[in-house]
C-alpha cells in the first residue's frame, strides 16, 4: 500500500474487486441456497457415515445364530407347540418364584421367552431377562422413553437379545450376560413391530413417504438403509408364508403380501373389517380374524383370494390358533368363549365358555402322548392334537378337537404371555393379585411324583 | 530492556498508539469483568484441581497455579488494567502507563494459559493484541493490519456453513429464518470487505469500510454480544484516530527522525503470518492428529456460532444391570468448547468417582463420543473406550484405548 499518496491505484482496485469475488465465493460455498438449518443439516448429511457407526465401531465377531423366538411360537403365527414330543395330560407347578424387580420399573407388556426364560419390556425404559429360576439374570435401561410409547418386544437368537427402542435405537446384548455386543440406531421412529429375518434385524421405520424395512446386521450391526419405501400403514404385522415366498402383513382391514428379497407389494386384499394380530399361515392358506365376529381363509396361491368366512358370536380376542394333521382353528373371543373351526370349510363344530379371565388370549395346541388319544376317543389319524388354553381365573385348560375338556391346571398367577415350551415342561409368566410377576415351572405328574421320589431317598 | 525502551519510544510519539495503549488497558478491565461474571473463573478452576491441557501439551499441571495465588493474580490484574487505563488515556505518563499494562497482560498471560477452558476468542483478541502493542516493533504499520486481519478473520470463520444458516441471528432476535440468514450473509460481507477496505487511504474506501463495520458492530452491541461488540468499537476508534494521525503526518512529516528510523517490519510481518497461518489451518487438510494442526490449533480463532454437534453415548455398567446415562459436565462449557473431547474425558473420570461413592455396585463406564465439525463436513469419533473408570486412562490414550481392547471387568 503507498501511503504516500491517498489515490488508490488501479491494481489495487483490482485487487479488492478480486478479493470481493472471493468473498462472494466463500459465502456461496458455505452455504450456497441459503438453506434452512434443517435442510442444510439433512443435505450435509448425505455421505455421512460415522453416525451410522456401530458402538462400538468394531464388534466382537460372534457366530451366526438362529432365532429362538417367535411370537405364538413360529413366524407362521400358528401357536403350535415347537416340541416334536407329545405331552401328558397332566401338569402341575412345580414351583414358582416372584420376580424381584422394583414394581414400577418392570412392565412386562411385551413378553418373549426362550430356553434361557423371558424378556419383558414396555413402558417403562428397563429390559430384562429373567432366568427361569425367576432371579433377574440382567437389566438394560434406555436412558429415556416418549410419553405413550413402549420398548418392542425383545428378539431373541442363541446368542444374542436385541432391544429396539421406539426412536430406532438398537441395541445387541449377550444373552446369558446382557453386556453390550453393539449398538446403533436406524435414526428414524420404529412404527411396527420388529422381527428377525435371516441374517438380519428388519426394523419397520418411518420414512417420508410411508415405511422403510430397515436391515440391520445381527452379527456387525451395520444398517443397510437401501430397502425402498413401502405404502404400509405403522403398525402392521407380519407373518411368513414359506410356500407362497412371501411376508404377509396385516393392518387395519388389509392383507399385504410382501416379497421380501425386493420389499416390493405382491399382492392385498382389503377385508370388509379390522383384523385382530396377525394372520396365521398353513401352507398357503391365511386365516385372519376380524374385529366382526369372524374368521376369514384367504388364499394366498390366488393373490388373497377370500374362501370362507366364519361367523364365532364374539370378537375375537387374538389371532386363530392352528391345529396341524386335522386342518382346524382354534380361537378365543372377547366373552372368553373358545370356539373350534373346520380349517377347510369354515364349519363351527362348537363354542364353549372357557370363562377366560386372564391377560394372556392365544390359545395353542400341543400333542398328547398316545395313550390319551385312546382315553379321550381321540381320532389316530390327527396324532393327538389338543386346544390348550387360558381359562377360568389363574388357569390354563385342556380341550379335545370334540369340545371335551381334558384337564383344568392352577397357576399361582394370572398367565400374561403364550408359555416357553421346553421339553416335557412348560414355563409361564404371571402376574399375581399382589401385583406380582411370577415365573411358574409346569411340570409333568410323572415328573414331579420323580423328583419328589428322589428327594425322599436320601431321608430314607 | 532495548526492545521495551524501543516500544515506548514508538508510543510516545504517536498519540493514537498511547490512545490504543489506553484501550488495550480497557479490554484487560472487561476481561477482568467478563471472568468475574462466570464466577470468577480462573479461581474456578484452579479450585476444581484438573487443569484442561491444550492439545500439544503432555501435561499442564506446572502451569496451574495454587489457588491462593490465582485469586491473587486475579484481582491484582483488575487493578493494573485499571491503573493502566487511566495513565495512559488521562496523562502523558506514557512509561509508566506502558510498564503498568506490561504487568496486567503478564498477570493476564498466567491466568489464560494455565486451562484451556479460559481460552476464547475475546480473550485470544486482548492477548494477541496486547503482544503486539508492548513486544513487537513497527506497531504504527502493523496494529491496523492486524485489526484488519482480525475483522477478515471473523469473516472467514463466519462464512462457513454453521454460520450462514442464520442460527446465531435467531437464537438472539425473533426473526423469519430468511431475514436471520441474509443478516448472516451480511455480517460475512462487512466483516470481510468492510475490513480488508480500512486498508485504504481513499476516503471513499476507508469510511465505507469503517462506518459498515462501526454500524455492524453497534447493532450487535445491541442484540447482546458485549464483550466482541466493545473490543471491536474499541478498535475502530483506534483506527480512525490512528487515520486522522497519519493525515496529519504525511502534512508535517513528524516521523521523519535520524536519531531512530522506522522500525523494520519484519518482526510484525512474521507475527501476521503466525497469525493467518492459524487461521487458514482449518481449510488445509491437515492429519488431525498431526503436530502442526495441534500447534495451529493453538492460535485460530474459534467457529463462529459454534455449531459444532456432537453425540455422546455413555453406558453405566453395574454387576447386573447396564443403563444408558447423561453425563452432567461438571463445569458449564463455553458454546465453541461444547464438543470438546478433553473436557467430556475430564466429565466422564469425574462421574466415575462420583457414582462409585454411590452405587457399591457400579462398575464401571463405557462412552462413545463423535463430533460432527460443518467445516469438515463428516463426523470423527473422539474416543470409544468400554471402561472409562480404569485407573491408568489417560486422555492422551483416548484415541489408541479402543472398546474392544479394554474391557469392562
Amino acid at each position: 500500500m503507498d501511503y504516500e499518496s491517498r489515490k488508490v491505484k488501479w491494481y489495487w482496485v483490482f485487487a479488492f474487486c478480486a478479493y470481493c469475488v472471493a468473498v462472494a465465493y466463500l459465502l456461496f460455498k458455505g452455504n450456497p441456497l441459503l438453506y434452512s438449518k434443517l435442510d442444510l443439516r439433512s443435505s450435509l448429511d448425505q455421505g455421512e457415515f460415522v453416525h451410522r457407526q456401530t458402538i462400538p465401531a468394531h464388534p466382537e465377531e460372534i457366530a451366526e445364530s438362529a432365532p429362538t423366538f417367535y411370537q405364538r411360537y413360529n413366524f407362521q403365527r400358528t401357536a403350535t407347540d415347537p416340541q416334536n414330543s407329545p405331552r401328558a395330560k397332566g401338569y402341575e407347578e412345580y414351583e414358582h418364584k416372584a420376580i424381584d424387580f422394583e414394581a414400577e420399573n418392570l412392565d412386562a407388556q411385551n413378553v418373549t421367552g426362550d430356553a434361557s426364560g423371558f424378556f419383558v419390556s414396555g413402558k417403562t425404559p428397563w429390559a430384562a431377562a429373567i432366568s427361569a429360576d425367576g432371579s433377574i439374570r440382567w437389566k438394560y435401561r434406555f436412558k429415556d422413553l416418549p410419553a405413550g410409547k413402549a420398548i418392542y418386544p425383545v428378539l431373541v437368537d442363541e446368542n444374542s437379545a436385541y432391544l429396539i427402542h421406539p426412536m430406532g435405537d438398537v441395541v445387541c446384548l449377550n444373552k446369558a450376560t446382557g453386556e453390550i455386543r453393539w449398538v446403533n440406531s436406524v435414526k428414524s421412529e420404529v412404527v411396527a413391530d420388529p422381527v428377525i429375518w435371516k441374517k438380519a434385524l428388519i426394523i419397520p421405520s418411518k420414512s417420508s413417504n410411508g415405511v422403510q424395512m430397515i436391515g440391520v446386521d445381527r452379527v456387525t450391526g451395520h444398517v443397510d438403509e437401501d430397502s425402498p419405501n413401502l405404502d404400509l400403514k405403522p403398525g402392521f404385522l407380519l407373518s411368513h408364508a414359506p410356500e407362497l415366498g412371501a411376508l404377509i402383513a396385516t393392518v387395519d382391514n388389509n392383507v399385504i403380501a410382501l416379497d421380501p428379497t425386493e420389499w416390493q407389494m405382491l399382492w392385498s386384499v382389503t377385508l370388509t373389517d379390522p383384523i385382530k394380530g396377525p394372520v396365521v399361515v398353513a401352507g398357503t392358506q391365511l386365516y385372519a380374524a376380524t374385529l366382526a365376529a369372524k374368521v376369514v381363509k384367504i388364499d394366498g396361491a390366488k393373490k388373497g383370494k377370500v374362501d370362507w368366512e366364519a361367523e364365532i358370536v364374539k370378537p375375537p380376542a387374538s389371532s386363530p390358533t392352528y391345529l396341524p394333521a386335522m386342518n382346524r382353528l382354534s380361537i378365543l373371543d372377547t366373552s372368553g368363549a373358545l370356539s373350534h373351526i373346520d380349517a377347510k370349510s369354515g364349519k363351527v363344530y362348537w363354542r364353549v365358555a372357557a370363562e377366560n379371565r386372564n391377560p394372556l388370549t392365544d390359545t395353542w395346541s400341543a400333542r398328547l402322548k398316545s395313550k390319551y388319544i385312546e382315553e379321550y376317543s381321540m381320532d389316530w389319524l390327527h396324532k393327538g392334537w389338543t386346544i390348550w388354553t387360558p381359562c377360568y381365573d389363574s388357569s390354563f385348560c385342556v380341550f379335545t378337537p370334540k369340545s371335551g375338556l381334558i384337564t383344568r391346571i392352577k397357576l399361582s398367577g394370572r398367565p400374561v404371555a403364550l408359555p416357553v415350551a421346553l421339553d416335557h415342561r412348560w414355563l409361564f409368566l404371571s402376574h399375581t393379585k399382589g401385583s406380582e410377576y411370577v415365573v411358574s415351572q409346569m411340570l409333568e405328574d410323572a415328573e414331579i411324583k420323580q423328583i419328589k421320589a428322589e428327594k425322599e431317598k436320601p431321608a430314607n | 530492556m532495548e526492545i521495551l525502551k524501543a516500544n515506548i519510544w514508538e508510543v510516545k510519539k504517536s498519540g493514537s498508539l498511547k490512545t490504543l495503549g489506553g484501550l488495550l488497558a480497557l479490554f484487560h478491565l472487561m476481561l477482568f469483568i467478563y471472568w468475574s461474571h462466570e464466577g470468577s473463573l480462573p479461581v474456578k478452576l484452579a479450585a476444581q484441581g484438573q487443569p484442561m491441557c491444550r492439545s500439544f501439551m503432555e501435561s499442564c499441571s506446572w502451569l496451574h497455579l495454587p489457588v491462593a495465588l490465582t485469586a491473587l493474580f486475579f484481582y491484582s490484574y483488575s487493578i493494573f488494567a485499571v491503573l493502566a487505563a487511566v495513565i495512559l488515556i488521562l496523562t502523558d505518563w506514557v512509561t509508566f502507563g506502558f510498564y503498568l499494562l506490561l504487568i496486567a497482560f503478564g498477570l493476564a498471560l498466567g491466568l489464560y494459559f494455565q486451562d484451556l477452558r479460559m481460552s476464547s476468542n475475546e480473550g485470544y483478541f486482548i492477548l494477541f493484541m496486547s503482544t503486539a502493542y508492548l513486544l513487537v516493533p513497527s506497531k504504527h504499520r502493523m496494529m491496523r493490519r492486524l485489526i484488519v486481519s482480525f475483522f477478515v478473520a471473523r469473516g472467514l470463520s463466519q462464512a462457513a456453513a454453521d454460520w450462514l444458516t442464520g442460527a446465531w441471528y435467531s437464537d438472539h432476535l425473533l426473526l423469519p429464518v430468511k431475514i436471520a440468514e441474509w443478516l448472516a450473509a451480511i455480517s460475512v460481507l462487512v466483516n470481510m470487505i468492510g475490513g480488508a477496505a480500512l486498508l485504504f487511504r481513499d476516503g471513499r474506501y476507508f469510511m465505507t469500510g469503517w462506518l459498515s463495520l462501526f454500524l455492524y458492530y453497534c447493532a450487535h452491541l445491541y442484540i447482546g454480544e458485549f464483550l466482541g461488540a466493545c473490543l471491536a468499537l474499541g478498535v475502530l476508534v483506534y483506527v480512525a484516530l490512528d487515520e486522522m494521525e497519519l493525515r496529519k503526518a504525511e502534512r508535517e512529516y513528524i516521523y521523519q527522525s535520524f536519531i531512530r528510523p522506522e522500525p523494520s517490519f519484519v518482526w510484525g510481518g512474521a507475527f501476521l503470518a503466525l497469525f493467518w497461518a492459524a487461521q487458514i489451518s482449518p481449510f488445509l487438510s491437515l492429519p488431525r492428529e498431526s503436530a502442526l494442526r495441534g500447534f495451529l490449533n493453538v492460535w485460530t480463532l474459534h467457529p463462529e456460532a459454534a455449531h459444532e454437534e456432537c453425540e455422546q453415548r455413555t453406558f453405566a455398567i453395574y454387576k447386573n444391570r447396564v443403563e444408558e446415562i447423561d453425563i452432567e459436565p461438571q463445569l458449564s462449557r463455553q458454546p465453541a468448547m461444547y464438543c470438546n473431547p478433553y473436557l467430556r474425558y475430564l466429565d466422564l473420570r469425574g462421574a466415575c468417582q462420583e457414582m462409585k461413592k454411590k452405587d457399591s455396585d457400579f462398575v464401571t463406564l463405557s462412552s462413545v463420543f463423535q463430533v460432527r465439525n460443518f467445516r469438515e463436513k463428516s463426523s470423527y469419533r473422539a474416543f470409544e473406550v468400554k471402561d472409562f473408570c480404569a485407573s491408568d486412562l489417560a486422555f492422551k490414550q483416548l484415541s489408541e484405548v479402543q472398546w474392544t481392547t479394554n474391557r469392562a471387568k
